[in-house]
């Protein structure tokens, strides 16, 4: 098991506590944090796998991932904010 | 004139985007990536800003990447302070106002980015010229003291890339 | 050289996990809303730029690091406006300090 392995395996834990906040979160802002989180930790875990097999196209894809996951995220804020109105 | 020389200089960091996304350095690719920034620029400036790009943005580029490098030393001391409060979990939240003297819209949008980036303070609000702030440890409510805590030396940076 | 390098990033990476960790950590333990949105948000940007000049320290110069310079730019632009955000509509909706409000 390699060092890179490790760390895919540690992103992937750090993704299940955001899970538990989004799906334990009392409010629906709580949820959004933990989803804003997650969206982090998948992109670096992209980041690490172009990292490990040596693949540049790899980072592209976490470029589209962060440009959608910030649009969604502030998308949503707006949409909930005075409760949808 | 001025604005020609912005197109040209605003069209050299575009084609020097555009050779990184496609990984080779050749006259095709240099060409094809000015020609798109130009594109996209005059799409802008006619479509959807529907006014002057350097009177909508102004910020020069040195100085940008002068702020953006002392930004990232300001995320690394607030990051190490707020690693330590959260370990001890000494919190003391609040909501303060902060006053700034900034005069453009865009100023104004920087400071409060640099705001949520930086020492446990994240922007809540802004009506004019008045930011609301949440505050990690709030020591104190008054506006004219929490200012220079909060603000640190991002109002002189910005204010100082005006061209 | 390159051996000593790739140690540096390697060290860098597991930094960056720890700031990470400590970001999941109060984003479950703290019991306020607005207390978690100010720690997360930070630690979580710190933890995201030392894990990526750790990657560069180990990629060394060239395109895959260029590209991580783009990616770097791009989350230091958009990163403070997605919390902020959630955290203006949040203030907007009037969620109180110390206070819970539930939203069904």
């Amino acid at each position: 098991m390699t060092y890179y392995n490790m760390v895919l395996l540690a992103l992937g834990l750090l993704t299940i506590g955001g899970i538990i906040r989004v799906v334990v979160g009392p409010t629906i802002w709580d949820r959004l944090l933990g989803l804003n989180l997650i969206s982090s930790k998948i992109i670096m875990a992209i980041i690490v796998y172009a990292l490990m097999i040596q693949r540049t196209f790899l980072l592209d894809i976490a470029i589209v991932y962060a440009l959608l996951g910030f649009i969604g995220s502030v998308l949503i804020a707006r949409f909930i904010e005075r409760k949808g109105e | 004139m001025k604005r020609l020389l912005h197109y040209v200089r605003m069209m050299a960091v575009f084609a020097v985007i555009w050779v990184i996304l496609e990984e080779q350095i050749s006259i095709a690719t240099v060409v094809v990536g000015a020609l798109i920034g130009l594109a996209a620029m005059v799409g802008t400036d006619r479509y959807v800003l529907r006014a002057d790009y350097q009177q909508a943005y102004p910020f020069g580029l040195v100085a940008g990447i002068r702020y953006v490098i002392s930004l990232i030393v300001q995320i690394y001391v607030a990051g190490v302070q707020a690693l330590y409060k959260v370990l001890t979990g000494t919190l003391h939240v609040g909501i303060v106002d902060v006053h700034t003297s900034l005069e453009h819209d865009f100023h104004v949008a920087l400071l409060a980015n640099s705001i949520t980036l930086t020492p446990g303070t994240v922007t809540l609000d802004r009506q004019g010229k008045t930011l609301k702030v949440i505050w990690i440890d709030c020591v104190t409510t008054d506006p004219e003291e929490a200012g220079p805590l909060i603000k640190q030396n991002f109002e002189q940076l910005i204010a100082g890339s005006k061209r | 050289m390159a051996q000593v390098a790739a140690l540096i990033g390697q060290i860098l990476i597991g930094i960056g996990l720890v700031f990470m960790a400590a970001g999941i950590y109060s984003v479950l333990r703290f019991k306020d809303f607005y207390s978690r949105v100010v720690i997360t948000a930070k630690i979580d940007t710190v933890g995201f730029l030392t894990l990526i000049f750790g990657v560069m320290f180990i990629e060394g110069f060239s395109f895959f690091t260029l590209k991580l310079v783009l990616i770097v730019v791009f989350e230091l632009l958009t990163n403070p406006i997605s919390t902020h955000s959630i955290a203006h509509s949040a203030y907007a909706s009037g969620y109180k300090i110390r206070k819970e409000v539930r939203v069904d």
